[in-house]
């Protein structure tokens, strides 16, 4: 059984500690990723999705680097090792969790990965992940969406646990 | 009931690994199924595009426009496209019109609009094919100059990403190939390209005007190569770039007689002699990231050889390029930046004596020293504002469009605004 995981610290709900993290290394951090891993996968989908599943199936990924992590939400990658496109789903820049997830899980700069997706769309090379308004719709979207991967806070998953029935949590190596 | 499923897909990832047919069988049904049914998220084209108003206020010399009065002539519109049909494929297109006093086209005009298929795609790494009218990866920033979220100043260093001589290295007509690879820490990107850099009359301008030479440039050739290594999630960056670009001049017709000694005439062409230039460029770059830091500097080799069928046709001219910047985010919206840029157009007449005793031209216009104070103000992701003053000794950069030199001013002001709104 999957049990729901504790995404993120209170802290990411008010004011993200922006110093301390970046510098804190990588032993740090993945002690941190071992406790409250909060990467989402999907595997099934509503009856249409079903149906793409039998053709194309999603991609079972019980983990991911790091490295594999950052390609995927940099939008570098474009499919699962298995063919299947990879939806990512991202909260606004400035949301709490956002901030928390790309600092503490991407260990990158939030801005950073911005102009990242800038550079993509702007030059024509590449697209920006889905954007979605709230954690609620991340979570809705993320269970429609065969091959989808986005973040979670487990609060809010208890809350409202019908969704998770459908999405896998992926840890990091 | 989550196990089951895990289970399952499970068993079908061994299933699609034992049978490359079936996948293939599959990838291809489902790429048609795709095609014919409705577009998913993914597969839906995607617009995007950014509108940008600027103004220039110089005391002395003009940059885009009439500056010494205030100039509006500043404006950047585009809209495009991404659309993604099959997960190898994109393709993608931006119309844009710009205007930047005389040294833009004033026109709207095809920015890029290229087919990007992917050769090798992995977790770990990528690799790709581009064709078409293409972004040059050229340093750091060349690719998204006109993009206000990517650049810490609103003028990028004019040293290196010369605003009059912008559109023959911005895009070119060209193939590339490009590769990502994660290795530990450390992400190497690669991007080669071959092709057709656009060459337009005002460019042409500003590459003969100052060695008095009137005609055409034709049959121009860009090849590029870039190496880029980012570090420990984006905190390093560096880059090293090579750049050949090669063009053949046609001088306008005519000739003129030169007594060479009493009594005796040569004929020789009115405009120049027909020759071939190849530009040689070589340009390393590097960036620290560290929270609110943003530490930047490239330095770039960028020689000119000329040739031609003159008693003097072989000249070389190995020009310099150095800045350095520092930004500071002060909060989420606001960011501080300074630079210091340096330009010398001839690296052995780095204050341009020889040229002036040779020309009677100004020895200033072969050198500039730009020392840039700026503030940015982000709103969101979506409206930028960038205010900065420009100090500046020289004017070896500025536009001969625009200016002539010989009469420029040595020491000028320049201060820039910019507005821009992006989705």
């Amino acid at each position: 059984m999957i049990q729901p995981l504790i995404a993120l610290p209170d802290v990411a709900r008010g004011s993200v500690a922006r110093s301390s993290q970046r510098g804190s290394g990588v032993p740090t951090m993945r002690r941190y990723l071992s406790r409250c891993l909060i990467l989402w996968l999907c595997l099934a989908g509503p009856s249409m999705a079903d149906a793409r599943l039998t053709l194309n199936p999603p991609p079972h990924v019980e983990s991911l680097s790091l490295n594999e992590v950052r390609a995927i939400f940099s939008m570098r990658v474009r499919a699962w090792p298995d063919g299947s496109p990879i939806t990512v789903f991202v909260l606004p820049d400035d949301d709490p969790q956002h901030q928390t997830f790309v600092r503490q899980v991407l260990t990158l700069l939030p801005h950073q990965l911005r102009r990242n997706w800038n550079r993509l769309v702007y030059t024509g090379i590449g697209q920006a992940p889905v954007e979605v308004a709230s954690e609620t719709e991340m979570r809705r979207r993320l269970a429609a969406t065969p091959g989808s991967i986005g973040y979670l806070n487990t609060d809010a998953n208890e809350h409202k646990g019908n969704a998770h029935g459908r999405l896998v949590v992926v840890s990091l190596r | 009931m989550d196990a089951l499923l895990l289970s399952r897909c499970v068993s079908d990832r061994v299933g699609a690994r034992n049978s490359r047919l079936l996948n293939l069988l599959a990838l291809l049904f489902s790429l048609s199924y795709a095609a014919a049914t409705a577009a998913t998220e993914l597969t839906q084209p995607k617009l995007h595009g950014y509108v940008s108003q600027g103004l220039t206020l110089t005391s002395d010399n003009r940059f885009f426009g009439d500056s010494e009065e205030l100039s509006w002539e500043f404006t950047d519109v585009a809209v495009g496209f991404t659309w993604r049909p099959y997960t190898k494929l994109q393709i993608a297109g931006q119309a844009l019109y710009r205007r930047a006093g005389d040294t833009s086209r004033d026109d709207v005009y095809t920015d890029y609009a290229l087919m990007d298929l992917t050769l090798m795609q992995e977790l770990s790494g990528q690799a790709g094919f581009r064709a078409g009218r293409i972004k040059n990866p050229y340093g750091f920033y060349n690719d998204t100059r006109d993009v206000a979220a990517n650049r810490p100043s609103v003028l990028l260093a004019e040293s290196i990403y010369r605003d009059p001589i912008r559109d023959v290295y911005h895009t070119s007509d060209s193939v590339s190939f490009y590769g990502n690879y994660y290795l530990g820490e450390h992400l190497f990107q690669l991007d080669l390209l071959k092709g057709t850099p656009q060459m337009t009359d005002l460019v042409e301008n500003e590459f003969l005007i100052p060695i008095g030479m009137q005609g055409d440039l034709v049959d121009e050739e860009i090849e590029l190569g870039r190496v880029l290594l980012e570090s420990y999630g984006g905190l390093l960056r560096f880059a090293y770039t090579q750049v050949r670009v090669q063009s053949d001049l046609e001088p306008d017709p005519g000739t003129r007689q030169v007594e060479v000694e009493p009594g005796v005439f040569v004929t020789i062409p009115l405009h120049g002699y027909p020759g071939r230039t190849v530009t040689r460029v070589k340009l390393w770059s590097a960036e620290l990231n560290y929270e609110d830091w943003q530490l930047t500097s490239e330095f770039q080799n960028l020689t000119f050889h000329r040739r031609d069928s003159s008693p003097r046709g072989r000249v070389n001219q190995p020009t310099r390029s150095f800045y350095i910047s520092a930004a500071y985010r002060i909060s989420g919206s606001w960011q501080v930046f300074i630079r210091r840029d340096i330009y010398y157009a001839h690296k052995d007449d780095k204050h341009g004596r020889e040229f002036e005793s040779a020309t009677a031209i100004p020895s200033y216009t072969q050198y500039a020293y730009d020392t840039t104070l700026g503030l940015r103000y982000n709103a969101g992701k979506r409206w930028h504002i960038g205010v900065e003053a420009h100090r500046i000794k020289g004017t070896a950069w500025l536009s001969h469009n625009e200016n002539n030199l010989a009469q420029s001013e040595k020491n000028w002001s320049l201060f820039v605004a910019k507005v821009s709104y992006q989705f």
